[in-house]
């Protein structure tokens, strides 16, 4: 790593702690992260119930798997992907199928949306709050792949194997639910500024 | 397939987006964390009136039944002696198990400043505790590390602060008066102390140190009783915090008045004082406290403030050779996360790094036309404040 960065050693710290089982300490990592995974839950989830026991389930695992973190990313970061991951298995422990096809004919006709567009530099963006409300509006097959690449940053090969689908639909399915989430964002915008 | 500056924008945006939990949720994981060890569940089961009781925002159930267990011998008495030394008290344990408890950073508090944050709440106290649980004295030790971006070497300092807490809390536990023992609960406690007891047993991580004969419990609105020692500590939840840093500060125990002195920002003779410390230093903060006999006690504490952090972008730079502005790089203090991206006009990354002093080099022809680059940056400082920054750069030549 390039920073040394301060925030290892207090992680590595609060980690250690919760391993002992100090109380404080696990209730001072639910209180740094608990909003930001809960975020992701929400975001991995099929609705706002299966978010919660995605959360609760998630976070037991962190306390219980927290002798794994190795203290060489943030503890964000580690506790982040655990989260993912545990929704993940989740999804595919329901043995639902991913709705791959959710959207994929009725809502999505803007495959041009897709060409990488010249340099959009003023193009805003939602603040973090409205992206959240707009990526849920998302079919939730889309909203799982832009979750895992964009934001919990899997590589295609991951999603790939966590999904059971070929690498190449991960990319295509990641270029529609981009598609998507620009439309939504471009309609959401032309909308405030008429407001 | 790489991503482009909406792959990297969203996703940052998203990754920092937080959500409300669940009100009972850590409720929930607790209890499930507990469930392998035998007899914790009864534990908790049977602790209606103190069950909900929470210090420093940890679900501890022992302790708020140990609160009760003073004043006159009951019928539980000796059960209940016992289980005073055996309950497991976060606050002493903090102290006494010393290197090996982590220090770790708490909240700057409001310098978290994201869009529409709520905080995530563990369990607030029962309103049938009729005790106020002293607000926890976090170990709020932010590490001697300051990133500097002017500096190529980086300070790794002892992350190890030794606790100031230790002083003020015993002189909390001392200052504690016992409010009156309700009789009616005390047949009741027999059963939640051999609970407690049990639950305890089964915490062997946890250092008990039999000298801390009391808990940390007082109510501190309370005003002298006339029969009550004189006593007066300094609760303060942190000590330690970025400019500008917000303090409330209690004065605690048994006294008629006070009088706080704060140095430069001035006095104050109200039991509660709130104080903003501006200016990075450390402060020493003094309260005395008087009785109605004239007799005076004091304490004192300090408060350190650190400077805040800042993240700096130019709007060019110039890669001619003359060795004035060839690179481009930010400029921040007191950071701990950084991340830059720099994109050309087709939507190109050319740049990327998590290292504030790492310049980006430009690679394209010299003395060509003018090129507009975006840069984007996400960054985090030691104070909590986020930084996310979009700024059209040009290279001029």
């Amino acid at each position: 790593m390039d920073i040394e960065r301060p925030d290892n050693v207090e992680d590595i710290q609060l980690a250690e702690a919760c391993l002992k089982g100090d109380k404080r300490a696990q209730a001072q990592l639910y209180e740094t992260f608990g909003n930001q995974m809960m975020a992701v839950c929400i975001r991995y989830a099929r609705d706002p119930d299966e978010a919660k026991d995605l959360f609760q389930d998630g976070f037991i695992k962190v306390f219980r798997k927290i002798d794994r973190y190795d203290g060489k990313g943030p503890l964000g970061a580690w506790i982040r992907r655990i989260m993912a991951n545990n929704a993940l298995d989740h999804l595919r422990r329901q043995k639902r199928e991913m709705d791959w096809s959710e959207g994929y004919e009725t809502e999505y006709r803007f495959e041009q949306d897709d060409v990488m567009n010249p340099f959009e530099e003023e193009q805003e963006l939602p603040g973090r709050e409205r992206l959240m409300e707009l990526i849920a509006q998302m079919p939730h097959g889309y909203r799982t792949v832009f979750s895992m690449y964009a934001v919990e940053e899997y590589s295609h090969k991951e999603i790939a194997d966590a999904l059971g689908i070929a690498e190449s639909t991960s990319k295509t399915q990641y270029r529609k639910a981009k598609g998507y989430m620009k439309r939504l964002i471009e309609k959401d915008i032309k909308k405030t500024a008429s407001e | 397939m790489s991503k482009d500056w909406f792959d990297i924008e969203v996703g940052n945006l998203l990754r920092d987006a937080e959500a409300q939990a669940p009100a009972d949720a850590w409720a929930r994981i607790q209890e499930s964390l507990e469930l392998p060890d035998a007899g914790s569940s009864a534990a908790s089961g049977s602790m209606g009136f103190g069950a909900a009781a929470v210090i420093g925002g940890a679900l501890l159930l022992s302790t708020a039944v140990y609160s009760d267990l003073r004043g006159p011998a009951t019928a539980g008495s000796e059960a209940v002696l016992v289980a005073e030394k055996e309950i497991s008290m976060p606050q002493a344990e903090v102290e006494q198990a010393g290197a090996g408890i982590a220090q770790y950073e708490a909240e700057a508090g409001e310098s978290k400043a994201s869009e529409a944050t709520v905080q995530v709440q563990p369990i607030e106290a029962d309103e049938a505790v009729q005790e106020e649980l002293i607000p926890s004295i976090q170990s709020t030790h932010i590490p001697d590390e300051t990133v500097k971006a002017a500096d190529s070497e980086q300070e790794l300092s002892e992350a190890a602060i030794p606790l100031e807490e230790d002083d003020s809390e015993s002189k909390a536990a001392e200052g504690h008066s016992s409010p009156p023992v309700d009789n009616s609960a005390a047949e009741g406690q027999g059963k939640e102390t051999k609970a407690t007891a049990d639950e305890s047993a089964e915490s062997p991580e946890q250092t008990i140190d039999a000298s801390e004969e009391q808990a940390q419990v007082h109510t501190p609105s309370q005003t002298q009783k006339a029969d009550a020692k004189l006593s007066a500590s300094i609760q303060a939840a942190n000590r330690t915090g970025y400019a500008p840093f917000e303090i409330e500060f209690k004065a605690a125990g048994n006294f008629r008045d006070v009088q706080w002195d704060f140095g430069s920002l001035g006095s104050s003779s109200e039991a509660q004082v709130r104080k903003v410390f501006d200016k990075p230093g450390n402060y020493t903060v003094m309260l005395m406290a008087y009785g109605a006999d004239g007799e005076v006690v004091s304490d004192m504490i300090t408060v350190e403030v650190r400077e805040g952090s800042n993240l700096l972008v130019p709007d060019s730079f110039t890669p001619n050779g003359d060795g004035i502005n060839d690179t481009f790089k930010a400029e921040g203090v007191n950071l701990k996360e950084f991340q830059m991206s720099i994109m050309d006009a087709r939507g190109k990354l050319v740049f990327q790094s998590n290292n504030i002093d790492e310049a980006w080099h430009f690679d394209g022809p010299l003395g060509g036309e003018l090129e507009s680059y975006l840069v984007l940056i996400q960054a985090r400082g030691l104070d909590g404040k986020d930084y996310n920054i979009r700024k059209r750069i040009q290279v001029l030549f």
